[in-house]
């Protein structure tokens, strides 16, 4: 999904979360159950027998080196492997022999799950999930912020440290080019013990509980990856807890996007209400600023009005008295003369 | 205003600050080179397992999180009128766009394509992803900071007419700076959400986003007082404002950081019970969560309390270093001390010396930029040639 | 003064740090076990709790310090002989009386030991209610088997109401029955029941009487101590009888297995053979000694616990039915490799191999002779011929490896063997060529079976979950050598690697 820069300003101004209206997000009532007919690969640990075939073949239809311990070297059991830059896919035992009980073995690669965390948190959309099931990669787009890597619960990617020109995420593809030539997946053709079968993920889930149903004592009564965290495309059956098998067991339905990325649905609320609510505050804050002007001011204006009261006051006072001094004093000064006069009189 | 001693002194070019600096920047430049030619493994002990380490966890998260004083006292001076806190706006800003630019230069020696870092805005888009709002959020309040550094550089250039029109923009700027600010400081956190299984319980919360956006404030307000600690004495001759003033504005940040660490604790509390995780606090995790919590959150909260009430500086600068450690710790443990907690101690991430020093370098850098800006520029003091911003 | 903060900060953080981590994880050992002679005195549930945790009374250290004053001490002792029941409580009843005599009981005997200058137990509270950490009881069940039954019926032989009687509810007393004797356990439960005696008081006061009372008289007797009997080495140790004479009780030999209102074939049974393959009766009467279409009949009541006739003898995941044990015989090393992998069951004329007697009618069926039905014998193992190839050199898929040269003739007589031996295979199979169905499943046996490819395709139909060829192949001899503990199980144990041309 490309965008222009016109579509990109136009982005801006409506918001992150609306571009996510082709998934199911939270907030609707609908619920997307996948791409029907989209296939998936069943794999029964209990028929395991760590021969790794899987690995040498999966190398084979992905160009990669040919794994270097044979099938009988069991020392590379001792200790747990995850998917590298050249290993897709590798077997791991999970527990060793018991007298009469076999080691327990599982295959990791990429779960492929339905609704993968990798898409959803990839900021350049490199991931797709693609009808048929499996999840296909850009790398013409990658910018290589490995949130895809840091994001799978399952461990499944890994990255090209050792490239600075064309570092890539690399992971198992379940075979997407043979699928779509009616072939199947280079693992499920290998494995000499029928672990791995390749099929309609809806047919591998009834097959799946057919064989709990027909053998209960053999397998967990459970179908791993028929729910955990939305669904993946590989499933698992297992005689031992999926715990032990380093599985997270009993986590919840829901999808990881949706847990992981329904907060987003908050950023379209900050873009609309924070510019009103800013705005606000600081129209209080003027508010009160202008108020506390208009207060000093008013203030000031009493202050002035008071003084000119205050002399006005004064000055009537000092008319009030100058005239009653100059009254008295034109008083002395008649009485005076009277006094000279009738001292002098008619002689 | 003086410039530095480079001129008068009689090491000349060869300070002591220069040499050091110059030493470490030579280093990381070295190590960076490498990098580049020969890809991230030859630097970093990053794995498939832990495809984020130091420099993700340093100069991205702790990163943003420190350069949140920009945002908490910009808006607290022009969107709540606290015009007390005016001095110190400018340098926050300018820790602030030195930090976000950290962000973006430590992006680009993790990234495995850096020349590729605007694919998610020119070529195809994700915006499914809460890392794509955080690109675009980080890159839209760079931009932001970068204006709002512009009236000192305008102001040092002379150019009035420009001076003015950035100054016209500082409300708007705040605002956006405000609400860029609260989307990727949380999103930050909400970049966790998706790995339930990965991320001890104790640190992954529901409540993560809320709690990154609350603690990057408080790192930004203790970010200011630790930044004005150096600053006030290496740039004692530009202060204008007395060493009265002074103390009042660390006081009152100092009040600041104490509520919102209180804020802090009670939505870690909250956080806790909502999940009803308190039986995992006897664990040794839980013991090393309630080191983070209570040594360097209600710790540091107590100590700006005593500092506000007993006007200690030293205690307020104390408290607003441990804040700032405290978060620094928060974003270590939440990528990868606390993150892949179950996986065997071998396939454990610890930070190769490489990614020491190129992060050392960064913040170098950062600090070498911003001496030779506060050198120059009216950061620390108004130029008397403008009226002071609103 | 800013430094006293700082340590003050410090000396609160390293608290901080010590003190969650010191209750923080609690070692998970393994539970304490507690000695098969200790007896731990808890209140019955209606006296309510404890105020203090319960006293874990060593018994075999008690009959040892008072061997001379022997049992009557503490126990009391009727006309029949010793009982479990302590003098001291006797006829005491509630909670505050009892703990009065118990406390009176065992700290009056201590300290009066300690006045005689013997060694005595605890006088304290804390001394007798130590807190330990939660046990589990070493004490194991009592095993009465076959053999031991044996070596009691040859002790007193035809004298079964030594140890049998039935409870007459109309005279309201014990007395003997020929013919109706049962296990203890028929009537005797977890707990007493008014005069009901327990299991455990019943057997004891039966059993340990009895042994007293011959060890009394200088005679050889069983055990008298706890460990003698509920210890696991010391129930190890009880001397085997080598042959052990069949225990009569008037069963029959052959019966008809039939219900009222059945249509379908009766099925003879071979009690007389079944009954040395288990050690105790119970093994398959697990509740009395009776038939099971007693309890068990066409629609489901309350008496068989909703549990039909059908089930009662079909269902194999039982303990008690003819399916489970049989199924179970096919889990052994021997059986496993064919009947432990593709399913078998509802394979077309099982049901013929025991309903094979008349339908029922109104008549009473000819009675059984002992020793029917009659095992079949099989025939010879054919020679080897086009039909039974004595190698068979599987190549469709050589790849990587050369094709395999599967010694056909050899594996048929391995496997022909322990069924040829065993009664339980040669009914059930019937004929030699039942075991071909092992390998050669889904088709017709005896005929020449149709190829593998014919219905596993190259790669798995997921729809039906059937196994592409490469798995099946891998499956089925892989899968058998590893059931019956066959070592071939590599890839080049079946076929070698080819040759890679540079």
């Amino acid at each position: 999904m490309s965008m222009s820069r016109r579509g990109f300003v136009g982005a801006l101004a409506v918001g992150a979360g609306a571009f996510s209206s082709d998934t199911a997000d939270a907030g609707t009532i609908e619920h997307f159950e996948g791409y029907p007919d989209r296939y998936g690969l069943l794999h029964d640990t209990t028929l395991c027998v760590g021969c790794r075939s899987c690995e040498v073949a999966c190398a084979k239809v992905n160009a990669l080196p040919k794994p270097k311990q044979k099938a009988g070297d069991l020392d590379i059991f001792e200790s747990v492997r995850r998917t590298t830059t050249t290993a897709y896919t590798v077997v791991n035992r999970y527990q060793e022999a018991d007298g009469e009980t076999p080691p327990v073995y599982r295959k990791l690669q990429c779960m492929h799950c339905n609704e993968p965390c990798c898409a959803a948190v990839c900021l350049v959309h490199a991931f797709t999930k693609t009808p048929e099931g499996p999840i296909l990669y850009d790398p013409e787009v990658c910018i290589g912020c490995r949130y895809c890597i840091m994001a799978c619960p399952y461990y499944a990617l890994a990255y090209d440290y050792d490239n600075p020109i064309d570092p890539q995420v690399l992971r198992c593809t379940m075979c997407y080019s043979r699928i779509r030539d009616g072939l199947n997946p280079g693992c499920a053709d290998a494995c000499p013990a029928g672990a791995i079968t390749f099929g309609r993920r809806d047919d591998l889930l009834k097959v799946a509980r057919d064989r709990i149903r027909k053998f209960p004592d053999r397998y967990i009564n459970h179908v791993f990856g028929e729910y955990e965290f939305g669904g993946t495309s590989w499933l698992m059956l297992a005689g031992v807890p999926f715990r032990e098998l380093d599985l997270h067991d009993g986590v919840t339905h829901e999808s990881l996007p949706a847990i992981g990325t329904s907060y987003l649905s908050v950023v379209p609320l900050i873009v609309t209400i924070y510019p009103g609510l800013l705005a606000a505050f600081y129209a209080f804050t003027k508010r009160k600023d202008t108020l506390a002007k208009r207060e000093l001011e008013a203030a000031l204006a009493q202050a002035r009005e008071d003084a000119q009261e205050e002399m006005k006051v004064g000055l009537s006072k000092a008319a009030e008295k100058a005239k009653k001094d100059k009254e008295r004093a034109v008083e002395t000064a008649v009485k005076k003369a009277l006094a000279e006069q009738g001292e002098g009189g008619p002689s | 205003m003086s410039v530095a001693t480079a001129d008068g002194g009689r090491n000349g070019i060869f300070t002591p600050f220069n040499l050091v600096t110059g030493v470490i920047l030579l280093g990381g430049a070295i190590i960076l080179t490498i990098r580049f030619t020969t890809g991230l493994a030859s630097t970093t002990n990053l794995s498939n397992t832990n495809p984020w380490g130091l420099w993700i966890g340093f100069d991205v998260m702790a990163g943003v999180a420190l350069a949140a004083g920009g945002f908490v006292i910009s808006s607290a001076v022009f969107l709540f009128g606290m015009k007390e806190y005016q001095s110190v706006v400018r340098p926050a800003l300018l820790t602030g766009f030195l930090g976000y630019a950290l962000v973006v230069l430590g992006l680009l020696a993790d990234l495995g394509r850096p020349w590729r870092l605007p694919f998610p805005f020119i070529k195809q888009a994700g915006p499914t992803s809460p890392l794509f709002e955080v690109s675009l959020c980080v890159a839209l309040y760079l931009t932001v900071l970068f204006i709002e550094t512009t009236p000192a550089v305008f102001e040092w250039l002379g150019l009035k007419w420009w001076r003015q029109l950035v100054g016209k923009l500082t409300i708007v700027l705040t605002m956006f700076g405000l609400i860029l600010s609260t989307m990727h400081q949380s999103t930050l956190g909400a970049m966790y959400m998706v790995t339930p299984t990965k991320l001890h319980p104790l640190w992954y919360s529901s409540q993560i986003p809320v709690q990154f956006f609350i603690s990057a404030i408080a790192a930004g307000i203790s970010m200011i007082i630790v930044e004005g600690w150096v600053s006030h004495s290496a740039f004692h001759h530009q202060a204008q404002i007395s060493d009265e003033e002074f103390r009042n504005i660390n006081f009152g940040l100092a009040k600041g950081g104490a509520v919102v660490l209180v804020t802090y604790l009670a939505v870690k509390v909250v956080a806790l019970s909502l999940e009803n995780e308190w039986r995992l606090l006897a664990t040794s995790w839980g013991a090393w969560y309630l080191v983070e919590l209570i040594g360097f959150v209600v710790a540091p909260c107590i100590l700006f309390v005593v500092a506000y009430r007993e006007r200690r500086l030293g205690l307020a600068r104390l408290a607003a270093a441990m804040t700032v450690l405290g978060v620094v710790l928060n974003r270590f443990n939440v990528t990868f001390i606390a993150f892949n907690w179950q996986v065997p101690q071998e396939m454990r991430y610890a930070p190769a010396w490489t990614e020491v020093w190129v992060t050392v370098s960064l913040i170098t850098f950062a600090v070498v930029v911003f001496r030779w800006v506060a050198t120059r520029m009216p950061i620390m003091y108004d130029h008397p040639d403008y009226p002071a911003l609103h | 003064m800013t430094a006293k903060y700082v340590a003050l900060l410090v000396t609160g953080l390293v608290l901080i740090g010590t003190v969650p981590c010191a209750p923080a994880v609690a070692a998970e050992s393994a539970l304490r076990g507690i000695p098969p002679a200790t007896v731990v005195m808890q209140f019955p549930e209606e006296l309510g709790a404890m105020q203090r945790p319960a006293v874990e009374f060593d018994h075999a250290a008690h009959t040892e310090a008072l061997k001379a004053e022997g049992c009557e001490k503490c126990h009391v002792v009727d006309d029949k002989g010793l009982t479990p029941a302590l003098t001291s409580t006797l006829a005491v009843d509630g909670r505050n009386p009892l703990i009065d005599v118990y406390h009176d009981t065992c700290m009056g005997c201590h300290e009066q030991r300690v006045v005689d200058g013997l060694k005595a137990g605890p006088v304290t509270c804390g001394e007798c209610h130590q807190k330990r950490a939660p046990g589990e009881s070493e004490r194991v069940a009592m095993a009465f088997d076959y053999s031991l039954h044996a070596r009691h019926v040859l002790t007193y032989p035809e004298k079964c109401d030594t140890c049998h009687h039935v409870y007459d509810e109309v005279e309201k007393k014990l007395r003997y029955e020929k013919g109706k004797e049962e296990a203890c356990r028929a009537c005797h439960g977890a707990v007493d029941v008014e005069k009901n005696l327990s299991l455990a008081n019943a057997s004891h006061r039966q059993c340990i009487a009895c042994h007293l009372d011959r060890a009394g008289q200088q005679l050889d007797g069983g055990p008298v101590e706890c460990a003698g009997c509920h210890d696991a080495a010391k129930l190890g140790g009880i001397k085997q009888l080598e042959e052990i004479p069949r225990l009569v009780r008037g069963q029959p030999d052959s019966l008809w297995v039939k219900a009222p209102g059945a249509t379908s074939a009766m099925v003879a049974f071979n009690h007389l053979s079944h009954e040395p393959r288990e050690k105790f009766c119970t093994t398959c009467h697990h509740d009395r000694l009776r038939s099971c279409a007693e309890c068990h009949g066409l629609t489901a009541v309350l008496d068989g616990g909703g549990v039909t006739m059908e089930r009662a003898h079909h269902l194999e995941s039982s303990d008690y039915s003819c399916a489970g044990c049989h199924r179970r015989a096919t889990s052994g090393r021997d059986c496993a490799g064919c009947h432990d992998g593709v399913s078998l069951a509802g394979e077309q004329g099982a049901c013929k191999v025991c309903h094979d007697g008349p339908r029922p009618s109104k008549e009473e069926p000819p009675p059984l002779q002992t020793g029917s039905p009659q095992v079949v014998e099989l025939a010879e193992l054919p020679a080897a011929s086009d039909d039974f190839p004595e190698k068979v050199k599987i190549d469709v898929l050589a790849n990587e490896y050369e094709a395999s040269e599967m010694p056909h003739m050899k594996i048929l007589a391995k496997l022909d063997a322990p069924i040829r031996a065993s009664r339980l295979g040669r009914q059930f199979h019937g004929t030699v060529e039942a075991m071909c169905a092992g390998c050669h499943h889904h088709s017709p046996v005896g005929e020449r079976p149709p190829r593998c490819a014919a219905c596993h395709g190259p790669t798995a139909a997921a729809t039906v979950d059937r196994p592409g060829l490469k798995v099946a192949y891998h499956r089925q001899c892989i899968g058998c050598h590893q059931r019956m503990g066959i070592d071939k199980q590599g890839c080049t144990d079946c076929h070698a690697e080819k040759e890679v041309t540079p």
